[in-house]
């Protein structure tokens, strides 16, 4: 049986919910902590991600990806706050607990949280969790996109791909078609 | 006190139905609000950042899934809606398809229908792809599907003096493709249309048979506004014309069922030297079968990447593999059998969950035509010239030949087995059909129980128009005006591209 991702979410709400004596004194300290790491992203510079969300997708980009960009991994995180800046979703609460949870999900498994792992057990820890389509462990694929997303956009790591922007390309005819279209561009 | 505005009529939504109906009214005079939830970007506002472009042109920035979010739905959500993110494929509706309409009493009548696919093809200028656009991996995958017994075709578009960017996905930045952000809604605002955009109608409020007004916000401030018409027709696409009719308490148990897909996933084949497939058009041949499509897409890095099935280190590699991939998608028209509801955490916690929910699984039939889609499309590259097939499945098969597809069977049993699975033509849930205990919409496009309320757009549709949508709701909603508006469009309409050309000398609008 597949479980809606409602009702998943409802079951992660409801063993949250469980967990509330453990939690529920630390709340405030936790209400703190979560604010002062959202002002930290803003004095990095993001728009709507928490330091610890923009850490949790430059960790995953580190272990997953075989070479960083120019400007070191946290150009993905920063690609993906710009994505997301942009977004207008009521869905998108989701994508950022996501990425909470994808920080803080090894800790479940009594180690480090993703960020401080070294990349190696980094590794392991996605290719032993994350690499599935199905279940619980299937939600934070959004998570593996948002990477992929983040790390593609960037434009050096594209062209170490071999993609060439309509500037570079071969296709000649193609090429001056752009050009013409750009200089009337320029004169409108 | 609210701010209120008054037409005569308000369309809601841009996109091919919408843009459509409101040009129609505008040229026969009428005052005419076109209300649309997305923003309204011009060419020159454009640019190929994947990332930036997905997030302001699609709904939800293209992360919208059903319940158990193993599927992706695309639709746009600007001016212009999902025809501004098309690859300006143009397909007429099927005979066929339009008889099974007529059985539940969706009556269409032939010659005018055909005519309204000669008006709105007229303004979109539609002709075959030109040769010099294709990309590089064209004639290869042509080949590859004519020996594996497919019928290659090219596509017929919608375009003007394209340049080959390849990057239609995410809006042409050169105001070269004709959606309906560059023919019809502009040609609307010139006949004196008033497009609002960043305005989400979020209630129909009616009185017994007739809708008094709409309750609206505006996206960006949060700012109520009501909007009162004589009519109002609905065309903000399929998922959301339900919903709105959901959350306006309007035909609960009826809006929303019989939603239904063309979907699939993606087929990349990893060829010995590299293509380059990204230097020209995305799509360019295709293979249209009863049980399933294959199209030719070719995406630029982000989009493919998005798409391209592996986890962590195998997706590196694959990626890494970039010029050297070509790929097939795979298509198959679903059964009504989806449907859009207003789920618990809308209504206990609708802060949180303000959106419907939409549940779809594929049938094991349908599954059975995805699958035998994917064998086709897999010989198909191999027989290419392809050593190695990637299919969109979590299992990491080793398709090297053409012996090994049979492993396809085993590792796609079920839809969560699937990567990168998900559709671009949501179709129905506001039916029309003769089925008054049933279908939300009758015969007139009219809602059924309100005189003054309409339906134009994909919702329409009781099954799936099989091909790409885009063209055959353009065309019902080129016939639906009559009803509508009581309009008699002409017979053609010379003005599209014409307009289209004008735009583009004046610094692409
Ligand atoms: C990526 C992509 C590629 C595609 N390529 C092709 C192709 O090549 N050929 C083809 O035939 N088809 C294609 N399609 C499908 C085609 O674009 C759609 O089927 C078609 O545009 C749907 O028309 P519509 O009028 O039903 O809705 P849309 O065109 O989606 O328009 C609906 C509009 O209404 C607005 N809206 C919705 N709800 C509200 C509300 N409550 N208030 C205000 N506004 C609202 C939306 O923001 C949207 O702009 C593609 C679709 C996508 C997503
Ligand atoms: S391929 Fe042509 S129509 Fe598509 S975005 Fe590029 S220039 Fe525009």
């Amino acid at each position: 049986m597949v479980l809606s991702l409602n009702a998943r979410i409802a079951a992660a709400a409801g063993v949250l919910l469980l967990a509330a004596p453990i939690w529920l004194p630390l709340a405030p300290f936790m209400l703190v902590w979560w604010r002062r790491d959202m002002r930290r992203g803003r004095a990095a510079g993001l728009r709507v991600l928490a330091a610890h969300q923009a850490r949790a997708i430059a960790a995953q980009a580190e272990a997953t990806m075989p070479r960083a960009p120019e400007g070191g991994w946290r150009v993905v995180a920063e690609n993906v706050d710009r994505y997301l800046a942009q977004v207008h979703s009521p869905r998108r609460w989701r994508t950022s607990a996501l990425l909470t949870l994808l920080e803080f999900a090894p800790c479940l498994a009594l180690t480090r949280r993703l960020s401080r792992l070294d990349v190696a057990p980094r590794r392991h820890f996605l290719d032993r969790h994350l690499t599935t389509t199905k279940g619980f462990r299937g939600i934070p694929s959004l998570t593996r996109q948002l990477v992929r997303m983040g790390y593609y956009a960037d434009a050096g790591i594209a062209a170490s791909l071999g993609f060439r922007t309509m500037r570079e390309r071969r296709n000649a005819a193609l090429a001056s078609l752009h050009a013409a279209a750009t200089a009337r561009r320029a004169v409108g | 006190m609210m701010r209120e505005l008054t037409a005569e009529f308000v369309v809601v939504g841009s996109g091919a139905g919408g843009s459509v109906v409101a040009y129609h009214l505008a040229s026969a005079g009428a005052r005419v609000l076109v209300l649309e939830r997305g923003p309204w970007l011009h060419p020159k506002d454009l640019s190929h950042d994947e990332p930036s472009m997905i997030a302001q042109l699609y709904k939800d920035g293209g992360a919208q899934t059903n319940n158990d979010a193993d599927m992706f739905v695309l639709q746009g959500s600007c001016v212009g809606g999902s025809t501004v993110l098309t690859n300006a494929v143009c397909f007429r509706m099927p005979e066929d398809v339009r008889r099974a309409f007529l059985q539940r009493g969706f009556v269409l009548p032939q010659a005018e229908l055909q005519q309204s696919f000669a008006r709105v093809e007229s303004v979109l200028g539609v002709g075959p792809l030109p040769p010099e656009l294709w990309n590089p991996t064209t004639a290869r995958l042509a080949v590859g599907l004519e020996s594996v017994g497919a019928t290659p075709g090219t596509f017929q578009k919608a375009m003007l003096h394209c340049v080959g960017c390849g990057y239609c996905n995410v809006g042409c930045r050169y105001g070269r493709k004709l959606d309906a952000s560059q023919t019809w809604v502009p040609m609307a605002v010139a006949r004196g249309a008033v497009v609002m955009p960043d305005t989400e109608v979020v209630r129909i409020v009616h009185r017994g048979a007739r809708v008094r007004h709409l309750l609206c916000r505006d996206r960006n401030t949060g700012e109520p506004l009501r909007v009162v018409a004589d009519r109002f027709v609905l065309a903000g696409g399929a998922i959301n014309t339900p919903e709105l009719l959901l959350r306006s308490g309007l035909h609960h148990g009826r809006a929303g069922r019989r939603t239904s897909f063309n979907a699939g996933a993606i087929v990349f084949g990893d060829f010995e030297e590299p293509l380059d497939g990204f230097d020209g058009d995305q799509m360019c041949v295709h293979h249209i079968g009863e049980r399933f499509a294959i199209e030719q897409i070719q995406n630029p890095p982000v989009s493919l990447a998005l798409t391209l099935p592996g986890f962590h280190g195998e997706h590196a590699e694959r990626m890494q593999r970039y010029r050297h991939l070509a790929a097939l998608g795979v298509l198959v028209p679903t059964l009504p059998t989806g449907r859009v509801f207003l789920g618990l955490g809308h209504r206990l916690l609708r802060r949180w969950f303000d959106h419907a929910d939409l549940r779809f699984r594929m049938s094991p039939f349908e599954l059975s035509a995805f699958r035998d889609g994917c064998r086709t499309a897999a010989l198909a590259l191999l027989a290419a010239g392809a050593h190695r097939v990637h299919v969109p499945c979590a299992a990491n098969l080793r398709i090297e030949r053409p012996e090994h597809v049979d492993r396809i069977d085993e590792a796609m049993r079920e839809q969560s087995d699937l990567v990168g699975f998900g559709s671009s033509h949501p179709q129905g849930g506001a039916c029309v059909g003769s089925d008054a205990a049933e279908d939300v919409v009758d015969p007139d496009f009219r809602v059924r129980g309100l005189r003054n309320l309409f339906v134009a757009d994909a919702s329409l549709f009781p099954q799936s128009v099989r091909v790409n949508p885009m063209l055959s709701i353009m065309a019902v909603a080129d016939y639906a005006v009559r009803a509508i508006g009581g309009v008699r469009p002409p017979q053609l309409i010379e003005e599209g591209p014409a307009h289209a050309a004008r735009l583009q000398k004046g610094g692409a609008a």
